[in-house]
């Protein structure tokens, strides 16, 4: 009988184990998820009846209009019967119909209106009785009425409703960085030692605390939050310093102590004075929810699903409306984030994006695809720019097992991967005809560098050729690096003391020579080069030792006090306009440096045309083994094997596009010709409109006004574009290790054939492989 | 009848064994056999498309320079390794049989196993880099790791590591050989080394198999030292197959990699039967 029962019994519980373990896919897994879901955001699970559970509802993103007279903000803010908005030019607006109109309610004084429309002030808060506060610096004037830089006022004042303006006995010397206002109107200052409170009707001050540092400012409820490196709080009723909350501060670590700019912030706090305690923090991350002094964040929006998480996008100010979130971004951006519980709180459709490192161009692209896309979730993971303590190899390795079982990220960033490894293994899918598609016009040299077996399976968005700078006659005929050599000889014979080139470091000084001849450093077998590295490492030292010569102890200190470095490791800084920012430090005759097509930002052709022209410089391409090619950057590629693979061709279609080069101020020289064309059209137009100021060794200042580039200069812009032969494209080793052993040449440690030899035993082994 | 019934009875006992085995047998088929079956087939496919090439991928193993290197270093660290740990642990083992007293300090042997390898390397490279302890003593300005020393400094790490490790394994096999064998041999007048080639090492034969298929195997885990040392690309003595393996699959190199696998668990088969071989002749 017992038998019998076992025999029933052992094969239900055989069963009822098995089952145990291989439940329906929707039971503990989903309903976790869901769980997790529900406590990071206000989501909820909409049951269809068939066990077919789906976390629903998520915050949706949509434009709303600014009054047609303004561009940017400076705020918004909340009333009792709708909101208002603050524009550029400090006019305030007010709206009761949820943004649909606007009416504009006053304006401040027009001396105040010209500077915050231009952006020349330090900070401005407007209360809710209309009087102002702000402060700017006022340049003096010579007696023929010419700006005198060097000499200087700091101004603040406040600038009363009724049209008086009250100057505030500020004594502090340090920089006030922000200004903001509480309900009462009172404002409060904060400088990077301390924290005022200035009465809105006197103007009268009284130190609230003594600071390291405040970036910024905000009053939540009845607490002025300090945001420096850490986060204080300060309790106005009280009148004293509140407790620290932990949390917040463990949690606002990583955007504590960055800044953006007057008007825009890195992240946002915000307490409606509906809620008790309760308040909202705006980070690239997303939209969370924190109750003060609580123990947990909970996150509402997902910032990588909307504009939060765009590089692009400062944030200015942030409002609740009932149900309803505006966010005002530093783009002169609007949005609104409005809850739909029908949509599902993650899309369906998920693309990754993978590169070694981020790049804020990806970030952007990514983010404007997404936003384009909604029914896409689109994560892109930079796994070296994270602090996790992976080495490349082990970032490659988990690609490598990704991609080698299906399962790879849809959209590549090649930069610093092994891209004819993935091609020939077919990883990669053809752009061609992706890009042939778009209609647009991109760099023939560039495309042709990837072009493998009649298909390309990668485009870079950014490309840069190598320069030399200087005196035209002096340059013009240069083309070899011998010809360089005995230019920098001939230079030393002539000015025997002061640096040539900007460079002290044996290591600076090859990888700025390198970028003309790195590209012939292997041949076509895919072994080492030796005649071409030896060559290098010949005429490298000759420049190298040149340079040293001349240069004084006090040139040699601020060089290496210039030296830049990330992680411990050495960043050379090879841009032009960085090279020449150097060249006119050290009133050097010469420069060398990686040259870009960007008119639109910054360190863009724009700014090195201008220095060239304050300078009497110009530039050739850079003499070398390889002098005619460029340097690309921001490889991108699509998965073959990608599940999404339309619309991950469809985002890398959109990242090279004219438009988004346009749209986002790429950082870099584009490879797109259409884009170098608008944007010289554009410029042309507008204007580059931007002030810089340069300073030499001695303390003399230069400025230059940086605004578009003349025809010639674009002329010459386009020659050396046009003479692009393609993309260099030397292995990371072999380049690393003719700047690591190649030092040792330049030092006159080892011979330049042993350092060959030496260079040669470092990558056999890499090679042989 | 009894007949028949004692041979149906053999019958459900077999099959009742096979269930029983089941579950294990399970895990290994999943665990073990069908990843080897699965590294099999893909030695004879294109790394990721998965062509059937045959033995191309085994012919560019067996051409390529750095594996031929690397098979050659690591048959040559394997020489170096093994017999001065062997006999090295073995003569600390009849050292200590002999002192009672220090057999209470066993469980310190056997700390340098418990020393993370990162810590290993750290020590390393305080005593062996151009900066390192070993430099200011000796007054020079050497990179120890990026020289030939580089292959002793892992021998040396190797033996330091296994050392108390492979001793107690002999200590075990050396209490496991009756007392009265040598006492008897030595009443008969042999003398101490006759008796250890006479009585102890042939009744150490089971134990030196076992330990030195341990220590062989523990042999390759020495290049988590030599990578976290050097990287990828260490000092060409020191450049094992797991560097080559790993540089290989860094960069989807699949199908060389899984050609190099086999052979090497080939190699490797092949000299853990021929120990066995020897083992038992040695014992004919």
């Amino acid at each position: 009988m017992w038998k019998r029962t076992k025999k029933i019994l052992a094969p239900m519980l055989a069963a009822a184990l098995l089952l145990a373990g291989c439940g329906p896919s929707g039971g503990m897994g989903e309903s976790s998820q869901a769980g997790q879901s529900v406590n990071q955001g206000n989501v909820e699970e909409q049951d269809s009846g068939e066990n077919n559970q789906q976390a629903m509802g998520r915050y949706m993103e949509s434009d709303i209009a600014l009054p047609e007279d303004a561009e940017t903000g400076l705020d918004i803010r909340l009333t009792d019967n709708g909101a208002e908005f603050i524009s550029q030019d400090g006019t305030l607006y007010h709206s009761q119909d949820q943004g649909q109109t606007w009416q504009r309610v006053s304006q401040v004084p027009e001396k105040l209106r010209e500077r915050l429309s231009v952006g020349a002030v330090s900070y401005f808060s407007l209360n809710q009785a209309g009087d102002a506060i702000a402060g700017y610096i006022e340049f003096s004037k010579d007696e023929e009425g010419n700006t005198d830089y060097d000499s200087y006022n700091y101004i603040h004042n406040l600038y009363l409703a009724d049209g008086s303006s009250v100057s505030l006995g500020l004594t502090d010397d340090s920089f006030i960085h922000t200004a903001v206002c509480d309900g009462e109107g009172a404002f409060y200052l904060g400088s990077s030692s301390r924290v005022y409170r200035v009465n809105g009707q006197d103007g009268s001050l009284e130190v609230l605390a003594e600071v390291n540092r405040c970036d910024y400012l905000t009053v939540c409820g009845k607490y002025l939050m300090m945001q420096g490196t850490e986060l204080l709080i300060y309790d106005l009723e009280e009148n004293k310093m509140a407790e620290q909350d932990t949390v917040l501060n463990a949690f606002l670590d990583p955007w504590l102590g960055a800044s953006g700019d007057v008007n825009s912030r890195p992240y946002l706090l915000c307490m409606p004075q509906t809620e008790d305690g309760g308040m909202y923090v705006l980070t690239d991350k997303g939209l969370y929810h924190h109750t003060l002094y609580g123990s947990t964040m909970e996150q509402l929006i997902d910032g990588s699903l909307c504009s939060m998480s765009d590089p692009l996008q400062g944030f200015v100010g942030m409002i609740r409306l009932g149900d309803i979130f505006w966010v005002l971004y530093s783009g002169g951006h609007l949005k609104q984030y409005v809850y739909d519980p029908s949509v599902s709180s993650v899309p369906e459709n998920i693309m990754r994006v993978w590169g070694l490192y981020e790049d804020d161009d990806i970030r952007r692209a990514v983010s404007a695809f997404g936003q384009a896309h909604p029914d896409f979730y689109i994560t892109y993971e930079h796994p070296l720019s994270e602090d996790t303590g992976m080495t490349k190899e082990d970032a490659m390795k988990v690609l490598s097992t990704e991609l080698a079982t299906g399962n790879g990220p849809d959209v590549l960033l090649l930069d610093g991967l092994p891209y004819d490894a993935y091609v020939e293994k077919g990883v990669l899918a053809d752009l061609t005809s992706t890009l042939d598609g778009t209609g647009e016009r991109y760099m023939d040299a560039v495309r042709a560098s990837y072009e493998r077996d009649g298909g390309q399976y990668a485009m870079p968005m950014s490309m840069s050729m190598p320069v030399l700078m200087g005196d035209r006659d002096k340059i013009q005929n240069i083309s070899s690096l011998a010809q360089l050599a005995e230019l920098a000889e001939e230079a030393r014979a002539s000015r025997p003391e002061g640096s040539l080139f900007g460079f002290c470091r044996a290591d600076v000084a090859l990888r700025l020579l390198a970028i003309g001849s790195m590209g012939s450093w292997m041949n076509e077998s895919g072994g080492v080069n030796r005649d071409a590295i030896q060559e290098f490492l010949t005429f490298s030292k000759r420049i190298y030792d040149a340079q040293l010569s001349g240069l004084t102890a006090r040139e040699m200190e601020s060089m290496e006090n210039m030296q830049m470095y990330v992680n411990g490791k050495l960043v050379t800084r090879e841009e032009a306009s960085n090279q020449l920012s150097n060249a006119i430090y050290f009133c050097q005759p010469y420069a060398m440096g990686m040259l870009d097509n960007n008119l639109s930002v910054v360190g863009g052709y724009s700014t090195v045309a201008e220095i060239l022209k304050m300078q009497e410089m110009a530039f050739v391409p850079m003499p070398g083994q390889s002098s005619l090619k460029g340097q690309a950057s921001k490889i991108l590629a699509v998965n073959e094997a990608s599940k999404v693979k339309e619309q991950a061709l469809e985002l890398v279609a959109y990242a090279l596009s004219s438009q988004f080069v346009e749209d986002s101020y790429m950082f870099g020289g584009s490879t797109n010709l259409d884009a170098l064309e608008a944007q010289a059209a554009k410029e042309s137009g507008e204007g580059f409109g931007a002030c810089m100021s340069f300073e030499d060794i001695e303390g003399n200042s230069h400025m230059i006004s940086v605004d578009a580039p003349s025809q010639e200069a674009m002329e010459a812009l386009r020659q050396l574009m046009g003479a692009c032969q393609g993309i260099t494209q030397c292995d990371s080793r072999v380049y690393d290790a003719v700047i690591e052993e190649g030092q040792r040449a330049l030092t006159g440690e080892l011979s330049v054939e042993d350092t060959v030899k030496a260079i040669e035993n470092k990558v056999a082994l890499y090679l042989a492989e | 009848m009894e007949r028949g019934m004692r041979k149906s009875g053999k019958k459900r006992g077999g099959s009742r064994g096979l269930w029983f085995l089941a579950p294990s047998l399970l895990g290994v088929g999943y665990l073990v056999l069908f990843p080897t079956g699965d590294v099999l087939r893909r030695s004879f496919v294109t790394a990721l498309s998965g062509q059937w090439v045959g033995f191309a991928n085994y012919r560019s193993v067996l051409t390529n320079e750095a594996f031929r290197l690397a098979a050659g270093n690591t048959l040559r660290f394997l020489a170096l390794c093994l017999p001065l740990l062997l006999t090295g642990s073995l003569l600390l083992a009849l050292l200590i049989c002999r002192v009672p007293r220090l057999e209470r300090f066993k469980a310190l042997y056997l700390l340098p196993m418990a020393v993370p390898a990162a810590t290993v390397v750290l020590v390393w490279r305080l005593f062996f880099s151009r900066q390192g302890f070993l430099n200011v003593w000796l007054g020079t300005y050497v990179d120890f790791m990026g020289e030939r020393t580089a292959l002793f400094i892992l021998v040396g790490s190797y033996v330091w590591k296994n050392l108390g490790y492979t001793m107690v394994l002999w200590l075990a096999g050396l209490k496991a050989i009756p007392a009265e064998y040598t006492e008897a041999a030595r009443v008969d007048g042999a003398g101490r080394i006759r008796c250890f080639f006479r009585i102890i090492l042939p009744n150490l034969k089971g134990s030196a198999y076992t330990i030195t298929v341990l220590s062989m195997l523990n042999a390759f885990k020495s290049f988590r030292e030599a990578y976290l040392v050097s990287g990828a690309y260490p000092q060409r003595d020191i450049y094992l197959l797991q560097h080559l393996f790993q540089n290989w699959y860094t960069r989807l190199d699949m199908d060389k990699l899984a050609a190099g696998a086999i052979l090497m668990a080939l190699a490797l088969g092949a000299l853990s039967l021929l120990l066995q071989r020897l083992w038992d002749r040695t014992g004919e």
